[in-house]
């Protein structure tokens, strides 16, 4: 600990509240709905950080106010360390704030003078970008509130600023899309898709459908700015399900040759498309089939064979929801992509639920396609330790529901005010997931490292030893975390050090004993 | 697929069953080497390896495509999903027989059709009682359950045939109460009938035209009235003329 530390934090001891004002750190983890708890159970004013150069991490504090506050005024500082400085425009303070229809929260930029009546707790998150080029060690700086030109809260940012650098995992993650119809609110909405750590976009809706006409210019338009934002994955494109869904059925059915001629030319189109931006890109021909029974799963099942035959060339999955559907489907497309599944109406699936081990290993035993999760649900654990769990099992990617539905119909992860982005927490702490994912796959690259060229092979046994516990400590089954109210990391978890869990919260704990192997492993390796 | 048109098919079958066999691998034969000359079979062959290489297809299933592509390539492969003949109606599920049961009153209740409810109280059902089902085991049925308004079940965008312009729509219908049936060619055709139906079956025929310019249409099944409207046994066909 430096001597700027020791000040910032006398400091911030001297001048704690002078008015009936309570700030505290709480765990951005916990629901916004409920009145936010102290972090780790104990009211505290400094908030620790920990995150490599060029990642976003957050805090999240409350303020709660007896007697009713005008004027109110929350600015944050840079964040000053010996190695340097990183500017304020890079410390985002944003509120907490329910958008009706939404159904979730958002992050909204702050009013410049807020009025907190009586008896309010306000929620805040504090985003703190870590410039990519900052150098290694501790930074300080705070956040203030003020009213009526008084300071009369105080949050202290403690942020160290880790010796390594996380790499994209190889995994593809993303969300839903419409098009904007904008080329800057598309540049803009991939820019941010990108620095919520996603490596893919799914393009779905509002694409135009080159169905009477071959004008295939939409979609060239977005692969250019796909390419543009730095996706490297191949792109999920999901229009193509609107074809069997509701656009081509009236050319017959399925078996006839009218249907299947129109199928082949319209994919086709777009496929030269693709083919022309040198873009890879998987084809979404299916939309969930065990909502119509099993009439529709057959339907489902024919629609894949014959793509299979008929269009080999494109990479194909098909949005799946239903374990008959998905056996049926997949032995013809390259990827099943699939959600935790239902019975179906005519309850055709016997119950049978399809994110977890038994049944990924039965998918890729029988079918051989590629597994992928559409739909299993945003946020910190799916898109992080549970995602790298099931990672083992052969799952290469994840596509959820939706960033930008309709204007900002509810199931959105983004609402869109006057053209600037809200991000939901979900949002948020989906990229934290992506980021948990990037420290256990770059932990997981140094055991390698060290298995290859035998040097730190003590620290890689360490580090291997901790994965293989964290490991165990995920179920394999998503069904236990979204239906039987099962919590990760579990209450009393061994790998949790009590004391870093009350100071980062219990994710941040596991993250940072997956850091400390990789700076361990570093240390030896170089 | 309902008694009469059931009838006609047989005899259809029967009448042209062993030549069409004949006709139907002479036609995907030909189809066959339309959709696949050479050049696009290498050009697949390539696109494997590039969706493996970027971890898009398991060695199994690259295994699999890669031989029925040589198989293509050599002539020998036998393409089972290649359709080379169409239906004689252009109406799927005319018969409101596959019932999609995953969905709301004021939704189309039955597959291939889609279905809205723009004003007033519906409830859109699949009948099976018998004295309201003309052919098969269901119907459908519109009740006005309030206020009157307009619901719709209507067909997916159907596409011209070839130079057709004239389409005759059929469906029989019946009704009770203080019911209204708009069926009306719509989305680029215009050709309606508005009428109450009486309480015994009776065919409704509609007639459309395409409007210039236009490659396709829809066909929309409207209640506007307060009364219940049963629907069975829907067909559509091309006409002459210009």
């Amino acid at each position: 600990m430096n001597v700027l530390l020791i000040g910032v934090m006398l400091l911030g001891v001297l001048q704690q509240p002078t008015r009936e004002i309570d700030l505290y750190v709480t765990d951005y983890m916990a629901p916004a709905d409920v009145e936010p708890e102290p972090l780790g159970g104990r009211r505290s004013q400094r908030a620790t950080l920990f995150a490599t150069p060029g990642e976003y991490e957050p805090v999240a504090f409350a303020l709660a106010n007896s007697a009713p506050l005008r004027d109110v005024r929350i600015t944050r500082s840079a964040l000053i360390g010996p190695m340097g400085v990183i500017p304020s425009a890079d410390v985002r303070v944003r509120s907490v704030e329910r958008v009706p229809g939404l159904g979730r929260s958002v992050l909204a930029d702050l009013d410049p003078r807020l009025e907190l009546p009586a008896g309010s707790t306000r929620l805040f998150w504090v985003t703190v970008r870590v410039p990519p080029d900052s150098e290694p060690g501790l930074y300080a700086g705070t956040v203030s509130v003020a009213s009526a030109g008084e300071t009369i809260a105080r949050l202290d940012l403690v942020l160290d600023v880790l010796p390594l650098r996380l790499e994209e995992p190889p995994f593809a993650l993303g969300f839903n899309y419409s098009n904007p119809h904008d080329p800057e609110a598309l540049a803009d909405h991939l820019a941010d898709m990108r620095e919520h750590g996603m490596t893919v976009v799914a393009p779905l809706y509002d694409f135009h459908l080159p169905v009477d006409d071959d004008d295939t210019t939409e979609l060239g338009a977005f692969i250019e700015a796909y390419q543009a934002s730095g996706f490297t994955q191949p792109m999920y494109f999901a229009t193509p399900m609107l074809l069997s869904l509701n656009r081509l059925p009236g050319y017959g059915p399925i078996d006839s040759k009218r249907f299947q001629q129109k199928y082949i030319e319209v994919m086709q189109r777009w496929y030269r498309e693709t083919s022309a931006h040198g873009q890879l890109t998987l084809f979404s021909i299916g939309d969930e089939y065990t909502n119509r029974g099993l009439e529709g799963v057959r339907e489902g099942g024919q629609l894949a064979r014959f793509v299979f035959e008929e269009l080999p060339e494109l990479a194909t999955t098909s949005d799946m929801n239903g374990y008959r559907e998905v056996m049926e489907m997949a032995p013809y497309l390259n990827v099943a992509a699939f959600n935790n599944g239902w019975d179906g109406i005519d309850h055709h699936n016997g119950g049978r639920k399809l994110v977890n081990e038994r049944f990924i290993s039965e998918l890729r035993r029988e079918t051989g396609a590629i597994p992928w999760f559409v739909n299993t649900g945003s946020g910190r654990l799916p898109f992080g330790f549970f995602f790298w769990r099931m990672s083992k099992l052969g799952v290469r990617g994840k596509v959820e529901w939706y960033y930008n539905l309709g204007t900002n119909r509810q199931g959105s992860v983004i609402h869109i005010e006057e053209g600037s982005l809200r991000p939901t927490l979900d949002y948020e702490r989906s990229r934290e997931g992506v980021d948990d994912l990037k420290y256990l796959v770059a932990l997981e690259e140094r055991i390698a490292e060290a298995r290859t060229t035998g040097i730190g092979i003590g620290e890689a046994d360490a580090a291997a030893e901790l994965l293989e516990q964290l490991e165990q400590s995920v179920i394999p089954d998503w069904t236990a975390y979204a239906e039987r109210d099962v919590s990760f990391p579990a209450d009393g978890f061994q790998l949790l050090d009590p004391d870093r869990a009350v100071s980062l919260g219990s994710f941040n704990a596991l993250r940072r004993a997956v850091a400390e192997h990789i700076m361990a492993l570093d240390r030896a390796l170089r | 697929m309902k008694r009469a048109v059931l009838d006609a098919l047989a005899i259809l079958a029967l009448a042209t069953f062993v030549p069409a066999c004949g006709l139907s691998a002479q036609a995907r034969a030909e189809l066959t080497a339309e959709l696949w000359p050479a050049e696009r079979i290498e050009s697949a062959l390539a696109a494997l390896d590039e969706q493996r290489a970027a971890d898009l297809l398991s060695e199994v299933a690259y295994e699999r495509r890669r031989s029925m592509l040589l198989a293509r390539l050599k002539g020998t492969f036998t393409p089972r999903m290649l359709a080379v003949e169409n239906p004689l109606d252009l109406i799927q599920n005319g018969g409101f027989e596959a019932i999609d049961r995953n969905t709301g009153p004021n939704r189309s209740r039955w597959h291939w059709w889609q279905g809205w409810r723009w004003e007033g109280e519906y409830e859109m059902r699949w009948e099976d009682r018998g004295r309201h089902v003309r052919s098969g085991r269901h119907s459908a049925r519109i009740r006005s359950t309030g206020a009157p308004g307009r619901i719709a079940v209507f067909t997916p965008i159907l596409p011209s045939i070839g130079e057709t312009r004239r389409y005759r729509f059929s469906v029989w219908a019946k009704g009770s109460g203080e019911n209204e049936l708009f069926v009306s060619f719509e989305a680029g055709a215009n050709g309606s009938v508005r009428k109450r139906v009486g309480r015994e079956w009776e065919r409704i025929d509609v007639r459309g035209r395409l409007r210039p310019g236009t490659a396709g249409f829809r066909i929309y099944l409207n209640s506007t009235g307060t009364g219940t409207i049963w629907l069975d046994d829907a067909t559509l066909a091309p006409e002459p003329g210009p």
